[in-house]
């Protein structure tokens, strides 16, 4: 991680931006030589203007470039979690700085640009994404932001490390993970009962994690504190998806067994654990309560 | 299909750029060049399959076959053009992606270009930036697609003129080199002019042409017609037939007396020889000139392109006396043409002086029916015989000839001259055009006392040819010989004039763009105090240029950011200002608030000061943090600034 990270809102002024001939900016200068050499050789006044002509025009598309580029600001990110293998697609929005903008590209590394012409008048949002490869927290890296516009033969660019962070779950990998009823373990936490949705059961003090829909608004209204009602499963039973119910496959696969599991789980309204080596999430249910199992498993580190 | 679809602005560029290559370039090449793209363009209209790999291949070799085939083997200028033109013709059937586009337009831009090395007229030098421009655009059009290509073209427009300052900033001052890097590979082009032998016939030849041969440009007057003989070559040598330059001359100038100087300058066309021309007769000449010892120049290069000269001339003069290698003068071929030896013994018996001898000579061309047409009849082997005493018929060569042989025969040293006489006033630039049909052969004499004098025994037979030129010399039967105006009629006068105005024009983009040269360049730097006579002043040129550019550089890239801050910086000195005169009365700003908590503090303590300082404040938010304001709003800043005493 470069430690000259820029956080946003991060604005291509001048002196951020850098500028480069491209592959085909290098071609044109050397035919620019060429056509150089042949008027200095045949001392050819008219070549000489003209190819003083072409090497001026080239030399004024830069500050058309950079009018095209500099002064774009970038206010905020956003990116939602993905599961590795997938695209992350990080969301930018550019304020709106009252001139049109042409062919502005974005991208992080090596990986294929995306172009935007920006109009003026409104912000504009804006997608760029990068390939998740691998579990964890993905940090793209510098974004790139560029322009070649209008010639393409030079480019004016900007790499900003902006503290970009993506939450990359295991890939899910269909597979057979055995879940593992809460009353057929030695429960670290005696008193705990698995608890379903199904039938009411009381109100329970409220633990971070349970789902939203299930607190007890009422309960809390009365100034009681926050409180999550109870249910039962109907089958009685809530379970743990269990890293230590998985043997063979190696710790990467586990994850990604019991990304499928909790997948799996959420779908089928189950009430579930999960069960790492050092950190365990108890049962629950709820979209919060998925997400805060993925990240376990994307950050889980042995 | 969508990628052919950018290919039809391609065409046209390149249709663009092959439009001035046209003088140039086998009619087929033009076609089949029309026909490819012409088949393209209809291909992407209707959608007709594109060329596959293999007739590309057949196109490719049979292009090159063809080209082969009307050049021959030999590869020179034209037929590599004629190849380029091929390949540009069937480039655009492959191509594919965006690197094959970005190809072909740089393929475009070096054909325009290319151009030049074939003509660089006026209208080539008009055309070339349109066709830029236009090859530009389909660049930004490739580039960046979406938008309509007019509008492409509008700002490639933009670019070349905001291009052109710099432009005319490097080619003022990029320094010039005379010669060339890798030496010139010659084209085909035939060049018009005297050769270095003259034959009867050769003139006349000449004549027919009304091609340029040089411009003349006088510091002063311009001399009377009758004294604008243009000494090109001398010829000593006669072999019975031809006349030849001889190798009896020096690169040494000889001695000269006379008066009325004239000072001027010639801009010579190219004829691919060394011979440069001048007044009769020069006395100084300027640098890259080597004056020699029969008075006529030349130039240290064979003379390929347009050259320009200064010389000083006397138009009365006196050379000095005969030097020894000068015998040659005296050169007449042995056993051949006895009627004409005959005849000039008999006169010089009679002759007291050479001068009388003279007279004499002139007199019987003047006298026994000699006519002066450019159709002579042919000669014989015995060449002066026949046309002293029997055609009878010719031209300034004939007349000339004949007249330094019996001058020769006499013993009275005489030689050849060649060059041009007269010359046409251009009225709209105050020069004279001296045209290939002003060609003249004419004589001189070497007489004691006097040095070599000019003798032209054609104005014995026509004497109009000095004063009023070829046209009033020749019979009116000939008149469409040496000009087609005659089929204009009454418009003929409008046609000249028209003429005139043109190549006034011409001369100016001649003079100051393709004739900008080293010299050119020292004389417009040294206005500016630049003098890259020396290897230092070089220095200082290129320095000035560089330094030239990085300034224009700089206003370009600063122009815009840097008044930004600067006004931004005048929005924030007031708000300090403002701030400082409130600390004055122990309200100082503490580093943590902003504008409004400060103006809700100030105001709470302060309610006398609440109006002024809330318009102050609101017009300082508006301007630093809102959209900013135009010059006024900053202004009634300051002045509310200035004008807030609490």
């Amino acid at each position: 991680m470069p430690d000259h990270s820029t956080s946003l809102p991060y604005t291509l002024r001048k002196s951020r931006l850098q500028i480069r001939p491209t592959r085909y900016g290098i071609v044109f200068i050397l035919l620019l030589l060429g056509m150089f050499a042949g008027s200095i050789n045949y001392n050819n006044n008219l070549g000489f203007l003209l190819t003083f002509l072409l090497a001026s025009m080239a030399f004024v598309s830069i500050a058309h470039t950079y009018k095209n580029i500099s002064g774009l600001t970038i206010v905020s990110s956003r990116v939602e979690p993905v599961f590795a293998g997938q695209q992350a697609v990080f969301e930018f929005l550019a304020k709106d700085s009252g001139t049109d903008r042409s062919g502005i590209g974005f991208s992080f590394s090596k990986e294929k640009a995306a172009i935007f012409n920006f109009v003026k008048g409104s912000n504009f949002r804006l997608s760029v994404g990068t390939h998740a490869s691998s579990r964890g927290m993905l940090r793209p890296g510098p974004l790139l932001i560029y322009s070649d516009y209008p010639l393409g033969l030079f480019r004016v660019q900007s790499q900003p490390h902006l503290d970009l962070e993506c939450l990359v779950y295991p890939q899910p990998l269909t597979g057979k993970v055995t879940p593992v009823a809460v009353r057929s373990t030695a429960d670290e936490d005696g008193d705990f009962n698995g608890s379903g949705t199904d039938d009411f059961q009381g109100l329970k003090g409220y633990l971070p994690g349970d789902p939203l829909q299930r607190i007890s608004w009422r309960a809390s209204s009365r100034g009681l504190g926050l409180f999550t009602k109870d249910f039962k499963g109907q089958h009685g039973e809530s379970i743990y998806l269990d890293w230590y119910s998985l043997n063979g496959p190696g710790p990467e696969q586990k994850l990604s067994l019991l990304c499928n599991a909790v997948l799996k789980a959420q779908q089928h309204k189950l009430i579930y654990g999960l069960r790492l080596p050092g950190k365990t999430i108890q049962p629950g249910n709820g979209q919060i309560h998925k997400n805060r199992c993925l990240k376990t498993l994307a950050l889980f580190s042995q | 299909m969508d990628s052919n679809k950018n290919i039809v602005p391609l065409l046209v560029a390149l249709g663009i750029a092959l439009v001035p290559h046209s003088p140039h370039l086998p009619l087929w090449v033009i076609l089949w060049c029309s026909v490819a793209w012409g088949y393209l363009f209809l291909a992407t209209k209707h959608h007709l399959p594109q060329p596959n790999k293999i007739s590309r291949l057949i196109l490719t070799t049979g292009g090159v076959f063809g080209v082969l085939l009307t050049s021959g083997v030999s590869l020179d200028r034209d037929s590599s053009l004629a190849l380029l033109w091929i390949m540009a013709s069937i480039k655009p059937m492959e191509i594919r992606t965006y690197r094959d586009k970005i190809v072909t337009v740089f393929m475009t831009y070096f054909l325009a270009v290319s151009c030049l090395f074939f003509s660089s007229s006026l209208a080539v030098g008009l055309y070339m930036p349109v066709s830029i421009c236009i090859t530009t655009a389909v660049l930004i059009h490739i580039h960046h697609p979406p938008g309509t290509l007019s509008d492409k073209l509008v700002l490639s427009a933009n670019l070349m003129l905001k291009a052109l300052p710099l432009t005319l900033i490097l080619f003022v001052v990029f320094p010039r080199i005379q010669g060339s890097l890798w030496g010139m590979r010659g084209g085909t082009e035939a060049f018009s002019g005297f050769s270095d032998s003259l034959a009867p016939g050769n003139v006349t030849n000449l004549v027919r042409n009304s091609a340029i041969a040089f411009r003349v440009k006088f510091d002063h007057q311009i001399p009377e017609s009758e004294r604008l003989y243009w000494r090109g070559l001398v010829f000593w040598l006669f072999d019975g037939r031809a006349w030849h330059l001889g190798n009896n001359t020096l690169n040494t100038t000889l001695p000269i007396k006379g008066h009325n100087s004239m000072e001027y300058t010639i801009t010579l066309e190219p004829h691919n020889h060394r011979w440069l021309f001048a007044l009769d007769l020069p006395y100084d000449s300027g640098p890259n000139t080597i004056m020699q010892s029969d008075q006529t120049l030349l130039s240290r290069w064979k003379v390929r392109r347009r050259l320009q000269y200064r010389l000083k001339s006397y138009t009365s003069y006196t050379t000095g006396p005969l030097w020894e290698r000068e015998s040659a003068a005296l050169q007449i071929p042995p056993n051949k043409n006895p009627e004409a030896l005959a005849l000039a013994r008999k006169w010089r018996a009679a002759s007291a002086k050479p001068a009388q001898y003279v007279n004499t000579a002139l007199n019987y061309f003047r006298n026994n029916d000699f006519s002066y047409t450019l159709n002579p009849p042919p000669l014989g082997e015995e060449s002066i015989d026949d046309f002293l005493f029997r055609t009878r018929k010719g031209y300034c060569e004939h007349y000339a000839s004949a007249f330094t042989y019996l001058m020769r025969a006499a013993g009275i040293p005489a030689r050849m001259v060649a060059g041009y006489l007269g010359g046409e006033l251009n009225p709209y630039g105050k020069y004279l055009i001296v045209r290939q049909s002003d060609a003249h052969v004419w004589v001189e004499v070497w007489m004691s006392g006097k040095g070599w004098v000019r003798t032209d025994p054609t104005l014995a037979v026509a004497p109009q040819r000095a004063e009023q030129g070829l046209a009033a010399a020749l019979p009116p039967e000939e008149w469409s010989i040496i000009s087609s105006l005659g089929a204009l009629g009454p418009l003929a006068k409008y046609w000249i004039n028209i003429r005139l105005g043109g190549d006034a024009i011409n001369n100016q983009w001649n003079k100051w763009v393709l004739g900008y040269s080293n010299n050119r360049q020292k004389t417009l730097l040294a206005k500016f105090g630049i003098r890259t006579g020396s290897r230092r002043g070089l220095a200082t040129a290129i320095i000035l240029a560089t330094a030239a550019i990085i300034l224009i550089a700089l206003l370009y890239f600063l122009n815009t950011s840097k008044k930004a801050v600067l006004k931004q910086d005048a929005v924030q000195k007031a708000y300090l200002t403002f701030c400082a005169k409130l600390e004055r009365i122990e309200l100082a700003r503490k580093p943590s608030q902003g504008p409004l908590d400060y103006t809700s503090m100030v105001v709470a303590l302060r309610q006398d000061l609440k109006t002024s300082v809330l318009d102050i404040v609101n017009l300082y938010i508006r301007l630093r943090y809102g959209r900013g304001g135009d010059r006024d709003d900053r202004k009634r800043l300051k002045e509310m600034v200035k004008q807030f005493d609490p």
